[in-house]
């Protein structure tokens, strides 16, 4: 397994990484809890594959 | 495109990341992919994420070319050309914006196939027309789950700051991104944004929380075992929570004095009508493949030049002229017209490391065809810039020109001239054909009917 942070030739900055674990399990729990309602709505709602309105 | 000393070596704009870079040879930009990054590169292909992104239109195709050589060189790929290459600084809200979605929904697929982007610079996205798409294919790490995202800051830096400050205090901070190349520090855009975004969750904690963070671990230094905390739900979290940080800032493209331009202009219906038939019949003998339309406003002529098929840089100062343009742009799925903001009384220069990292707007040119509709009344009034200098700068700009004169006797003109009467004296018609004389040779000429105005394409002197 190579060392993957070989490549990071960008700074993440100490501040950055720490803040990001500091929110890790917040970040992991609104992912999960909006990933479980999307599923309950999807039994109800029929998707209808709207595209990223702001992207195209 | 210029290149550093060597002619084979990198481009000057193309030696941060040791993975690889960027050349030109026999006119093709070509990318080079050092042996050392062999690994990332084949997992790139390998796990499908190469092929995923470019169906999806968010990383730019290339194909291998046969190695000539074997030393350090891994591979060498030829990306498809883009046409023009534009700076985060020159462009609207809504194209950063849209610059920004792109990068995380890279993110996004990157980490369901393993992967991370290892840096997340605003300067790797570049626009095909309307759609945005990361040109550097080297930008791509292995994830070790547990370690965050390490281009996390300069996203931030990049994007979100800047968008914030676009959104909530002056669409005219995006112009601080010419200023810090690295993007905007955080503390700064943290001092500028007013209190109320404290209020915003997403602004809270990836800016203001996000700077005092830094301020704090300013020098410190991260325990590799305590890395291993982020999960790969974290990670997906942290991509969605972005993208929703992102999709809340919003900016109007309202209030200034060019966005309601075309309906406040001298022109009758039949008179821009007009204008219009003659502008695309002068295109259309020109036959460019390239038209820079300078002072293009919201992109009315632009259109003219994409429909003939050249593509189109439409420059305007007026960020929400160029936001209006864009956004129009981007609901007719426009292949060929790049809207960008630029002040041609302070056009980008050249800039970054040893001056030559980013290029200056002329040095990317020349274009096949330089438009100037109802432009240079402003540059010689408002910019008090004198006709033989404007000649000059479309004579460096382009091959041939299509420009616009305004009369004394129209009454925009007047009431400039009214404002600034030391002007006058050299504000008149014979000045302006004198001046571009020297520079262009007239190919035809036409008055606007229904108008005083005249329009004259003119080919520069000394250039094929």
């Amino acid at each position: 397994m190579p060392e993957p942070i070989l490549f990071a030739y960008v700074d993440p900055g100490t501040g950055s990484y720490l803040l990001q674990m500091a929110l890790a399990g917040m970040l992991a729990a609104g992912y999960g809890i909006r990933r479980f309602w999307a599923q309950i709505k999807g039994l109800f709602v029929r998707q209808d594959g709207r595209a990223d309105a702001d992207r195209e | 495109m210029r290149t550093a000393s060597d002619p084979a070596g990198p481009l000057t704009s193309s030696f941060r990341d040791p993975s690889g870079h960027v050349f030109v040879r026999d006119g093709r930009v070509l990318r080079q992919v050092n042996r050392s990054y062999a690994m990332q590169f084949e997992r790139l292909l390998s796990s499908g994420l190469y092929d995923a992104l470019a169906a999806a239109g968010l990383l730019i195709p290339h194909r291998e070319l046969p190695l000539e050589s074997a030393t350090d060189v891994y591979r060498v790929l030829e990306p498809e050309r883009i046409p023009f290459i534009s700076y985060p600084f020159e462009w609207a809200f809504a194209q950063l914006k849209a610059a920004a979605l792109t990068t995380l929904d890279v993110q996004k697929r990157a980490v369901d196939h393993g992967m991370v982007l290892k840096d997340a610079s605003a300067y790797n996205i570049q626009f095909r027309g309307a759609a945005p798409v990361l040109i550097d294919t080297l930008s791509f790490d292995i994830w070790e789950e547990g370690t965050p995202w390490a281009a996390y800051r300069q996203f931030c830096q990049h994007f979100l700051g800047p968008l914030a400050l676009m959104s909530r205090a002056d669409v005219r901070l995006g112009a601080l991104s010419r200023v810090f190349i690295d993007g905007v520090p955080l503390d700064l855009v943290a001092d500028l944004l007013p209190f109320s975004s404290k209020l915003a969750p997403s602004l809270l904690v990836h800016v203001h929380l996000h700077a005092r963070a830094q301020r704090r671990h300013a020098s410190g230094t991260v325990d590799r075992q305590a890395r291993r905390s982020f999960t790969r739900t974290a990670m997906l979290g942290l991509v969605e929570h972005l993208e929703r940080a992102v999709q809340a800032l919003t900016y109007g493209a309202r209030g200034t004095a060019w966005v309601e331009y075309y309906d406040q202009t001298n022109y009758t219906a039949a008179a821009m009508a007009e204008k219009e038939r003659l502008v695309e019949a002068f295109v259309k003998r020109a036959q460019p493949a390239t038209v820079w339309d300078l002072g293009a406003n919201t992109g009315m002529f632009s259109r003219i030049a994409s429909a003939a098929g050249a593509y189109t840089v439409a420059c305007d100062g007026d960020p929400a002229a160029v936001e209006r343009h864009y956004l129009d742009c981007r609901t007719r799925h426009e292949p060929r017209v790049l809207p960008l903001v630029v002040d041609l009384a302070n056009p980008s220069g050249p800039m970054g490391w040893n001056h030559e990292e980013r290029q200056s707007l002329l040095d990317r040119g020349p274009a096949d065809l330089v438009m100037a509709l109802g432009l240079v009344h402003h540059l010689s009034l408002t910019n008090q810039v004198p006709f033989d200098m404007v000649a000059e700068f479309f004579r460096r700009a382009g091959r041939a020109l299509i420009v616009e004169f305004v009369p004394r006797a129209d009454s925009q003109v007047a009431a400039m001239l009214a404002r600034m009467p030391a002007l006058g004296p050299r504000y008149t018609q014979e000045a302006f054909e004198q001046a571009f004389a020297t520079r262009f040779e007239t190919i035809d000429t036409a008055l606007i009917a229904g108008s005083e105005r005249r329009l004259y394409l003119m080919q520069a002197k000394g250039r094929s």
